[in-house]
């Protein structure tokens, strides 16, 4: 019974196309709002810079068409609530239907290994 | 304290008539014990067994102003639940359209 949010859009641009903006660091300058960065790969790290920090980890990514990741606000040591993003992009012929959804992960103790990599611990 | 505590105590909380209706008047305003007695057929001591409940149960909370002990409404894990997804909510749409923005403007 977690809380969970929805949005979708429909575009007019090609899968490929709304994919790059999603995942590339100079697209996403353009309108995510803050700098962000994800390292695409299962155990990647995403960073969000700016007014609202968070550092996060990759779950899933299979390129072009579904990306998940958990991220959490930038309070380490702290009892701090993160969620979990999935992005879903889906081809409709010519056009392209992004969806989005955002899930709140239970509270978690969180901590860092030796490399910097975000682990919970209970 | 596991959630389904917390669910288990609030559904007991609701379950009585006479607690339903302080949460009723508690919804017009803060209100004493004495105060909600004088409202309901029920003694001064029933009502502030059923606050213990429903403050047990975090659906009512207490803070003294003045002399008197003045009981309120909590928000709530339900509101908490509809204020998350609605700030996050919009935090994507907002997302959203930029990105609808940018993606139009090739």
């Amino acid at each position: 019974m977690a809380d969970r949010i929805e949005r979708e859009i429909v575009v007019d641009v090609p899968a490929q196309r709304v994919w790059n903006a999603l995942v590339d660091p100079q697209e996403l300058r353009l309108w995510f709002g803050e700098p962000l960065a994800i390292e695409l790969r299962p155990g990647g790290r995403v960073r969000v810079e700016g007014g609202d920090r968070r550092f996060g980890v990759v779950e899933e990514v299979d390129a072009p068409r579904r990306l998940v990741f958990r991220w959490w606000p930038d309070r380490p040591f702290t009892v701090a609530e993160g969620s979990r993003v999935e992005v879903t992009v889906e081809r409709e012929g010519d056009r392209t239907r992004l969806r989005i959804a955002e899930e709140r992960l239970a509270r978690r103790r969180l901590g860092f290994d030796a490399r910097g990599v975000a682990v919970s611990a209970r | 304290m596991r959630r389904d505590d917390r669910v288990d105590r609030v559904f007991a909380a609701l379950s009585d008539d006479t607690r339903r209706q302080v949460l009723r008047r508690l919804a017009e305003g803060p209100s004493s014990a004495s105060e909600l007695a004088r409202q309901l057929p029920v003694s001064r001591q029933a009502v502030s067994k059923h606050l213990e409940v429903l403050g047990q149960a975090g659906l009512v909370a207490s803070a003294r102003e003045g002399r008197e002990l003045l009981y309120r409404l909590t928000p709530g894990p339900f509101a908490e639940a509809m204020d998350w997804m609605a700030a996050v909510g919009s935090k994507w749409d907002v997302r959203l359209e930029a990105l609808e923005r940018h993606l139009r403007s090739g």
